[in-house]
């Protein structure tokens, strides 16, 4: 039973709390432990609740997108975009990886040569050990690498359900900034239609239960840097695991599929 | 005969791909992004940071949006919401803006802004605050509106923490009841 201090239906107060963040550590355990689809369906519902009435008090209308900072999603867009578009083919009949049909301008060819170029130039410097970077994320990890001497660095071992092939990497993860990011080479690529990976974080010294550790798709074989996007403080993790869910991940895992493993010494 | 030509909707364009459909959205909803994330962020860069990992979401999300459960508008906030709200978690600091340049919105002249279409569950919405009871509406539009801390809100209204709590999720529950009054009741189940 919830001993909960706020008066009316248990289960309601709870997940309304979940949505306005202000679950004590006692009440944030007991709606982990009545976790079903249900109440994932209602938490779903109460997020839409809450964005309904951020729209209610917004004014209609806003001072648009700075025009750099415009410019720049709009050309990241092709980037994610397809990456984002091979995952739902992904999740169709064919597995067949398809290139992107829409026609390019000149100056999109010359954007892309830009970016060709600017790539080219990352490897050479990455290279020539003289900094730079290929990727957004690996530049946060090594700024994080650099930042905290406390980092935790752990590498993946098989768990109880190991993949059919090798998958190396690692966890490296920050108590202090509580930030993290995982480093998987031939990690599967899945199908986030059917189902997705999600991380765990086994902290005793806070909870019982793991803390979800966020959901992730891969979509290309070799290297792939995650962030880790923890629901709750980190204290003293002691394990990160990785679990195959369905698509949208679970708030509480019955570990049936557990291929991947990282214990802190 | 009418012969009009329906459009293909946005999501299912930018599902497939297409960068007309990318700038339409940016169009679109690319001010009230703007606006929740400079509001809910502590400086300009931060804001910028933010709305750019929210439009990836948006991307990468597009095939989940479903026209029967969540309004565009909704959907975006919900994701934009997620993600600003784990930002500010991230940061270990209440979500607060921390200066004048974020406190006010201020509503630019018609040739510098632009206007959304913010879906019919933010007019179900409004209808619905204008039911609740003038305390808990004060809290919502600063719990979730303003992004300020619980804690905080109790020192701005010199309330106890555990009657700000409860009026908040008593006043969400509320929401809740309200809006499925009227909208689809097949607004539930599905992702987002």
């Amino acid at each position: 039973m919830s001993n909960s201090m706020y008066p009316g239906d248990g289960l309601d107060n709870l997940l309304a709390g979940r949505i306005l963040g202000n679950l004590t550590t006692e009440e944030e355990r007991e709606l982990i432990a009545r976790d079903s689809q249900e109440t994932e369906i209602e938490l779903e519902r109460l997020e839409r609740v809450a964005a309904a009435i951020q729209l209610a008090f917004e004014e209609r209308r806003h001072t648009p997108l700075p025009k750099s900072l415009y410019d720049k999603i709009l050309f990241d867009s092709k980037f994610q975009l397809s990456t984002s578009r091979e995952q739902v083919r992904l999740g169709g009949k064919s597995k067949t990886l398809v290139m992107s049909d829409y026609t390019l301008t000149r100056r999109e060819v010359f954007a892309w040569l830009c970016m060709a170029a600017s790539l080219l130039v990352a490897f050479g410097l990455m290279y020539s050990g003289r900094g730079g970077s290929l990727s957004s994320l690996a530049s946060k990890r090594a700024r994080l690498l650099k930042a905290d001497t406390e980092l935790i660095q752990v590498a993946w071992a098989p768990g109880k359900t190991p993949f059919g092939q090798p998958v190396t990497g690692d966890v490296v993860w920050s108590n202090e900034r509580q930030e993290g990011y995982m480093r998987f080479t031939n990690l599967p690529v899945n199908d986030p239609t059917k189902e997705q990976y999600q991380l765990w974080i086994i902290d005793p010294s806070r909870d019982d239960e793991p803390i979800d550790g966020g959901v992730f798709d891969v979509n290309s074989k070799g290297e792939v840097i995650i962030e880790i996007h923890e629901k709750l403080k980190v204290i003293s993790p002691k394990a990160f695991a990785i679990t195959v869910e369905k698509p949208g991940g679970v708030v509480v895992s019955t570990q049936a599929n557990l291929p991947l493993l990282a214990p802190v010494p | 005969m009418n012969s009009a030509i329906v459009a293909q909707p946005l999501f299912e364009r930018l599902t497939a791909g297409d960068q007309d459909a990318v700038a339409e959205c940016l169009n679109r909803y690319g001010g009230l992004v703007w606006s929740m994330a400079r509001r809910m962020s502590p400086t300009l860069a931060d804001a910028e940071d933010a709305v750019q990992e929210i439009f990836i979401e948006v991307w990468q999300n597009a095939h989940r949006f479903n026209a029967s459960i969540a309004s565009e508008a909704t959907f975006i906030t919900v994701l934009a919401r997620r993600r600003l709200i784990d930002r500010a978690r991230k940061r270990n600091r209440t979500i607060e803006t921390t200066s004048d340049e974020f406190t006010a919105d201020p509503i630019a002249s018609d040739r510098d802004s632009n206007s959304v279409d913010l879906g019919d569950e933010a007019a179900k919405a409004a209808e619905c605050l204008q039911r609740l009871r003038e305390d808990q509406r004060d809290v919502l539009k600063m719990s979730i509106y303003e992004g300020i801390a619980h804690e905080k809100i109790s020192n701005l209204l010199d309330k106890p923490l555990g009657t700000i709590k409860s009026l908040a999720r008593r006043g969400l529950i509320q929401m809740r009841e309200c809006m499925s009054r009227s909208l689809n009741p097949n607004m539930t189940g599905d992702a987002l």
